[in-house]
């Protein structure tokens, strides 16, 4: 089995022995921001605390790239979702080819494999291969 | 702030030049903008370069050739506005009185970055977005989508920028394609993003484009060629927050932002304007930039679409030159080149694609526009230039 890490540290949680995505939220103002930022977008504050964001997520604007972006594979889906009130991220779209993914579509959070990657191991003097995890939306069911 | 005015253009012409590096294409442009100055390159007092790939120093590389050297050198990495970046810095040491003139070149040889890194669309691994495969025809997918969806955009709408820069490109011969292209050879050409073709992207350019600013004093004692007198009347460079990149990409909240600063500052209103260079990486994006740069109100991109508002004979011509989608985009020189088109338009030395009585133009550029939040900057850079009697 390979080497694991995520795609960026502070956005994937564990809640209750089910990956999660995770936000910062606020004690001043009470707003939530993703990914992970170190300061309070919307007043700057630094008393953040992780928060737990929802399963779902509302479609904004999709579109499907049909060529080779390595290391990804054409065709593949992106999307720029809202998970929450003042969130919008994007992420992959894993759906069947012909299922199109429009604006307002309803879309399951989902975790596992992005992509591998291959990076050089100072301690065993070899290369290795590392699972990149992160998440991805799937179309509600 | 002192006035600063404009002295010398130089340009090569952009393409693909096997042969040449960035730093050759900086040197040509240079060389041209010294000589459309009539000064000694020892006259220079400070210089910046733009650029965006290879190593480090590369303004000091081809100035020195130049014979500029001991003074302060700068090179500027500002993605697709690195050009405007330069101009701008020059912009602000003259204004400021530091000095009495100085050269702001751009410059970059995609031809020779690509036969170290491999030609193709990368995801850009610092970037968020980026690493989920994103890439610049795929935000602006989103964009034409966006429009589409809020605008009612149809794809002649989205390739009406694409077929009228390939149009007023015919007359530009500093440009990358000089002919022209019909929607159904846009259409046919292949889909890389939905619902953006190759034919609604920019090419991969090599090309160098320079200016030399100078202040009102030294431009009346050393203007020999008898150039009329340009003012760069704003010169605004402005990035985006986390706030901004966060909104529609319908909407660029950045190219909002960095216009009204420049409307400010030059005390114009944008109906003032007689044309417009700007970034046109993607057919579609054009369509999008119209509304935050005030170019239309709000709401009504299509309506003056479908009028031919900004057709090089129309009521506000955008992109006469042929813009980044025929002219080229060789990264770092486009955002010098755009203030050379528009000095260009004022001294009416435009030619084929001249803008009938221009007397003031903007100049700008846009650069990295990926979406993620925290990680993906916005940055753009705005000068506007005005004919002085």
């Amino acid at each position: 089995m390979n080497n694991q890490r995520y795609i960026q540290e502070g956005i994937i949680g564990d809640k209750d022995g089910t990956l999660r995505l995770m936000g910062r939220l606020c004690r001043d103002c009470e707003k939530k921001s993703f990914p992970s930022p170190v300061f309070c977008p919307y007043c700057g504050s630094d008393k953040l605390e992780n928060v737990f964001l929802k399963n779902e997520v509302t479609v904004l604007v999709a579109s499907t790239t049909r060529v080779a972006v390595p290391p990804f594979d054409p065709p593949f889906t992106l999307a720029i979702v809202d998970i929450e009130d003042d969130i919008r991220t994007i992420g992959r779209v894993e759906k069947d080819a012909d299922t199109e993914i429009r604006k307002g579509d309803r879309l399951t959070v989902k975790f596992g494999k992005l992509f591998e990657e291959t990076v050089f191991n100072k301690k065993i003097k070899s290369s290795e291969t590392i699972d990149v995890i992160g998440y991805y939306f799937v179309p509600k069911s | 702030m002192r006035d600063v005015y404009v002295l010398g253009i130089g340009q090569t012409k952009f393409g693909s030049f096997d042969e040449l590096t960035g730093v050759d294409l900086g040197v040509m442009a240079s060389i041209d903008a010294i000589k459309d100055a009539g000064i000694s390159p020892k006259a220079i007092e400070v210089a910046y370069a733009g650029y965006c790939r290879g190593p480090s120093t590369q303004g000091q590389m081809a100035f020195i050739r130049l014979g500029i050297g001991s003074i302060p050198i700068a090179n500027l990495n500002n993605a697709c506005a690195s050009g405007n970046t330069a101009v701008h810095m020059l912009y602000k040491d003259i204004a400021a009185g530091f000095c009495e003139v100085g050269l702001a070149a751009g410059f970059e040889s995609l031809t020779q970055a690509n036969k170290q890194a491999g030609k193709g669309l990368l995801a850009i691994k610092e970037d968020f977005g980026g690493m989920l495969g994103l890439t610049m025809p795929g935000f602006f997918s989103f964009v034409c989508k966006r429009l589409i969806d809020e605008r009612d955009a149809t794809m002649e709408d989205l390739c009406y920028p694409a077929i009228k820069n390939h149009h007023n490109a015919q007359f530009n011969p500093l440009a990358q394609y000089n002919k022209p292209v019909s929607y159904e050879q846009i259409m046919a050409s292949r889909v890389i993003v939905d619902p953006i073709t190759v034919l609604q992207c920019c090419p991969q350019s090599d090309g160098g484009a320079a200016i030399i600013l100078c202040s009102e004093d030294y431009f009346n004692k050393h203007n020999v060629n008898h150039h009329p007198k340009v003012r760069v009347a704003a010169s605004v460079l402005h990035s985006s927050g986390w706030l901004t990149t966060q909104k529609d990409p319908l909407f660029s909240q950045v190219n909002r932002e960095t216009a009204d600063k420049a409307y400010h500052m030059a005390g114009i209103d944008p109906k003032d304007l007689d044309f417009a260079e700007i970034h046109d990486a993607f057919s579609g994006e054009e369509v999008a930039a119209y509304e935050p740069m005030r170019f239309c109100p709000e709401g009504e991109c299509i309506k003056y679409v479908r009028e031919k508002y900004f057709d090089l004979n129309g009521q506000f011509p955008v992109n006469p030159s042929g813009g980044l989608l025929s002219l080229g985009h060789p990264l770092g020189a486009s955002g010098v080149r755009v203030n050379c088109e528009a000095v260009r338009q004022l001294r009416h030395q435009a030619g084929g694609y001249q803008v009938a009585g221009a007397r003031t133009g903007l100049a700008q550029m846009l650069g990295s526009v990926l979406f993620g939040g925290t990680e993906s900057a916005v940055v753009c850079g705005i000068q506007i230039l005005e004919k002085v009697d």
